[in-house]
């Protein structure tokens, strides 16, 4: 997966802000998510941002696969990232 | 500390 070209990304807090310039809807990544979108423009699988999110949150494994498979849906639906 | 991925659409510039 990669990030779109037609998307930027800038840092706004603990958020991420994403802006399409093309179609100039833009959108807000909280901290995890923020995480799980590096996670994916290193190269990362889904699979692996998820593993890598519950090493650092032990006691939320168990969901965190869930949650990241949502975010990732979002995403690609938003033409965020692309496959 | 854990906080669900959330991606929240905030609006349109062409709106604005």
């Amino acid at each position: 997966m990669r990030l779109s070209p037609d998307v930027t990304v800038t840092e706004s807090g603990r958020d991420l802000v994403l802006l399409n310039t093309k179609t100039g809807r833009y959108w807000t990544l909280n901290q995890t998510g923020g995480a799980v979108l590096r996670l994916l423009m290193d190269g990362r699988s889904p699979a692996d941002a998820a593993d890598e999110l519950a090493r650092r949150h032990p006691p939320f494994a168990e969901r965190i696969g869930r949650d990241v498979d949502a975010v990732v849906r979002s995403l690609l639906d938003e033409k965020v990232m692309l496959p | 500390a854990y906080e669900p991925p959330t991606l929240m659409e905030i609006g349109d510039l062409r709106n604005v």
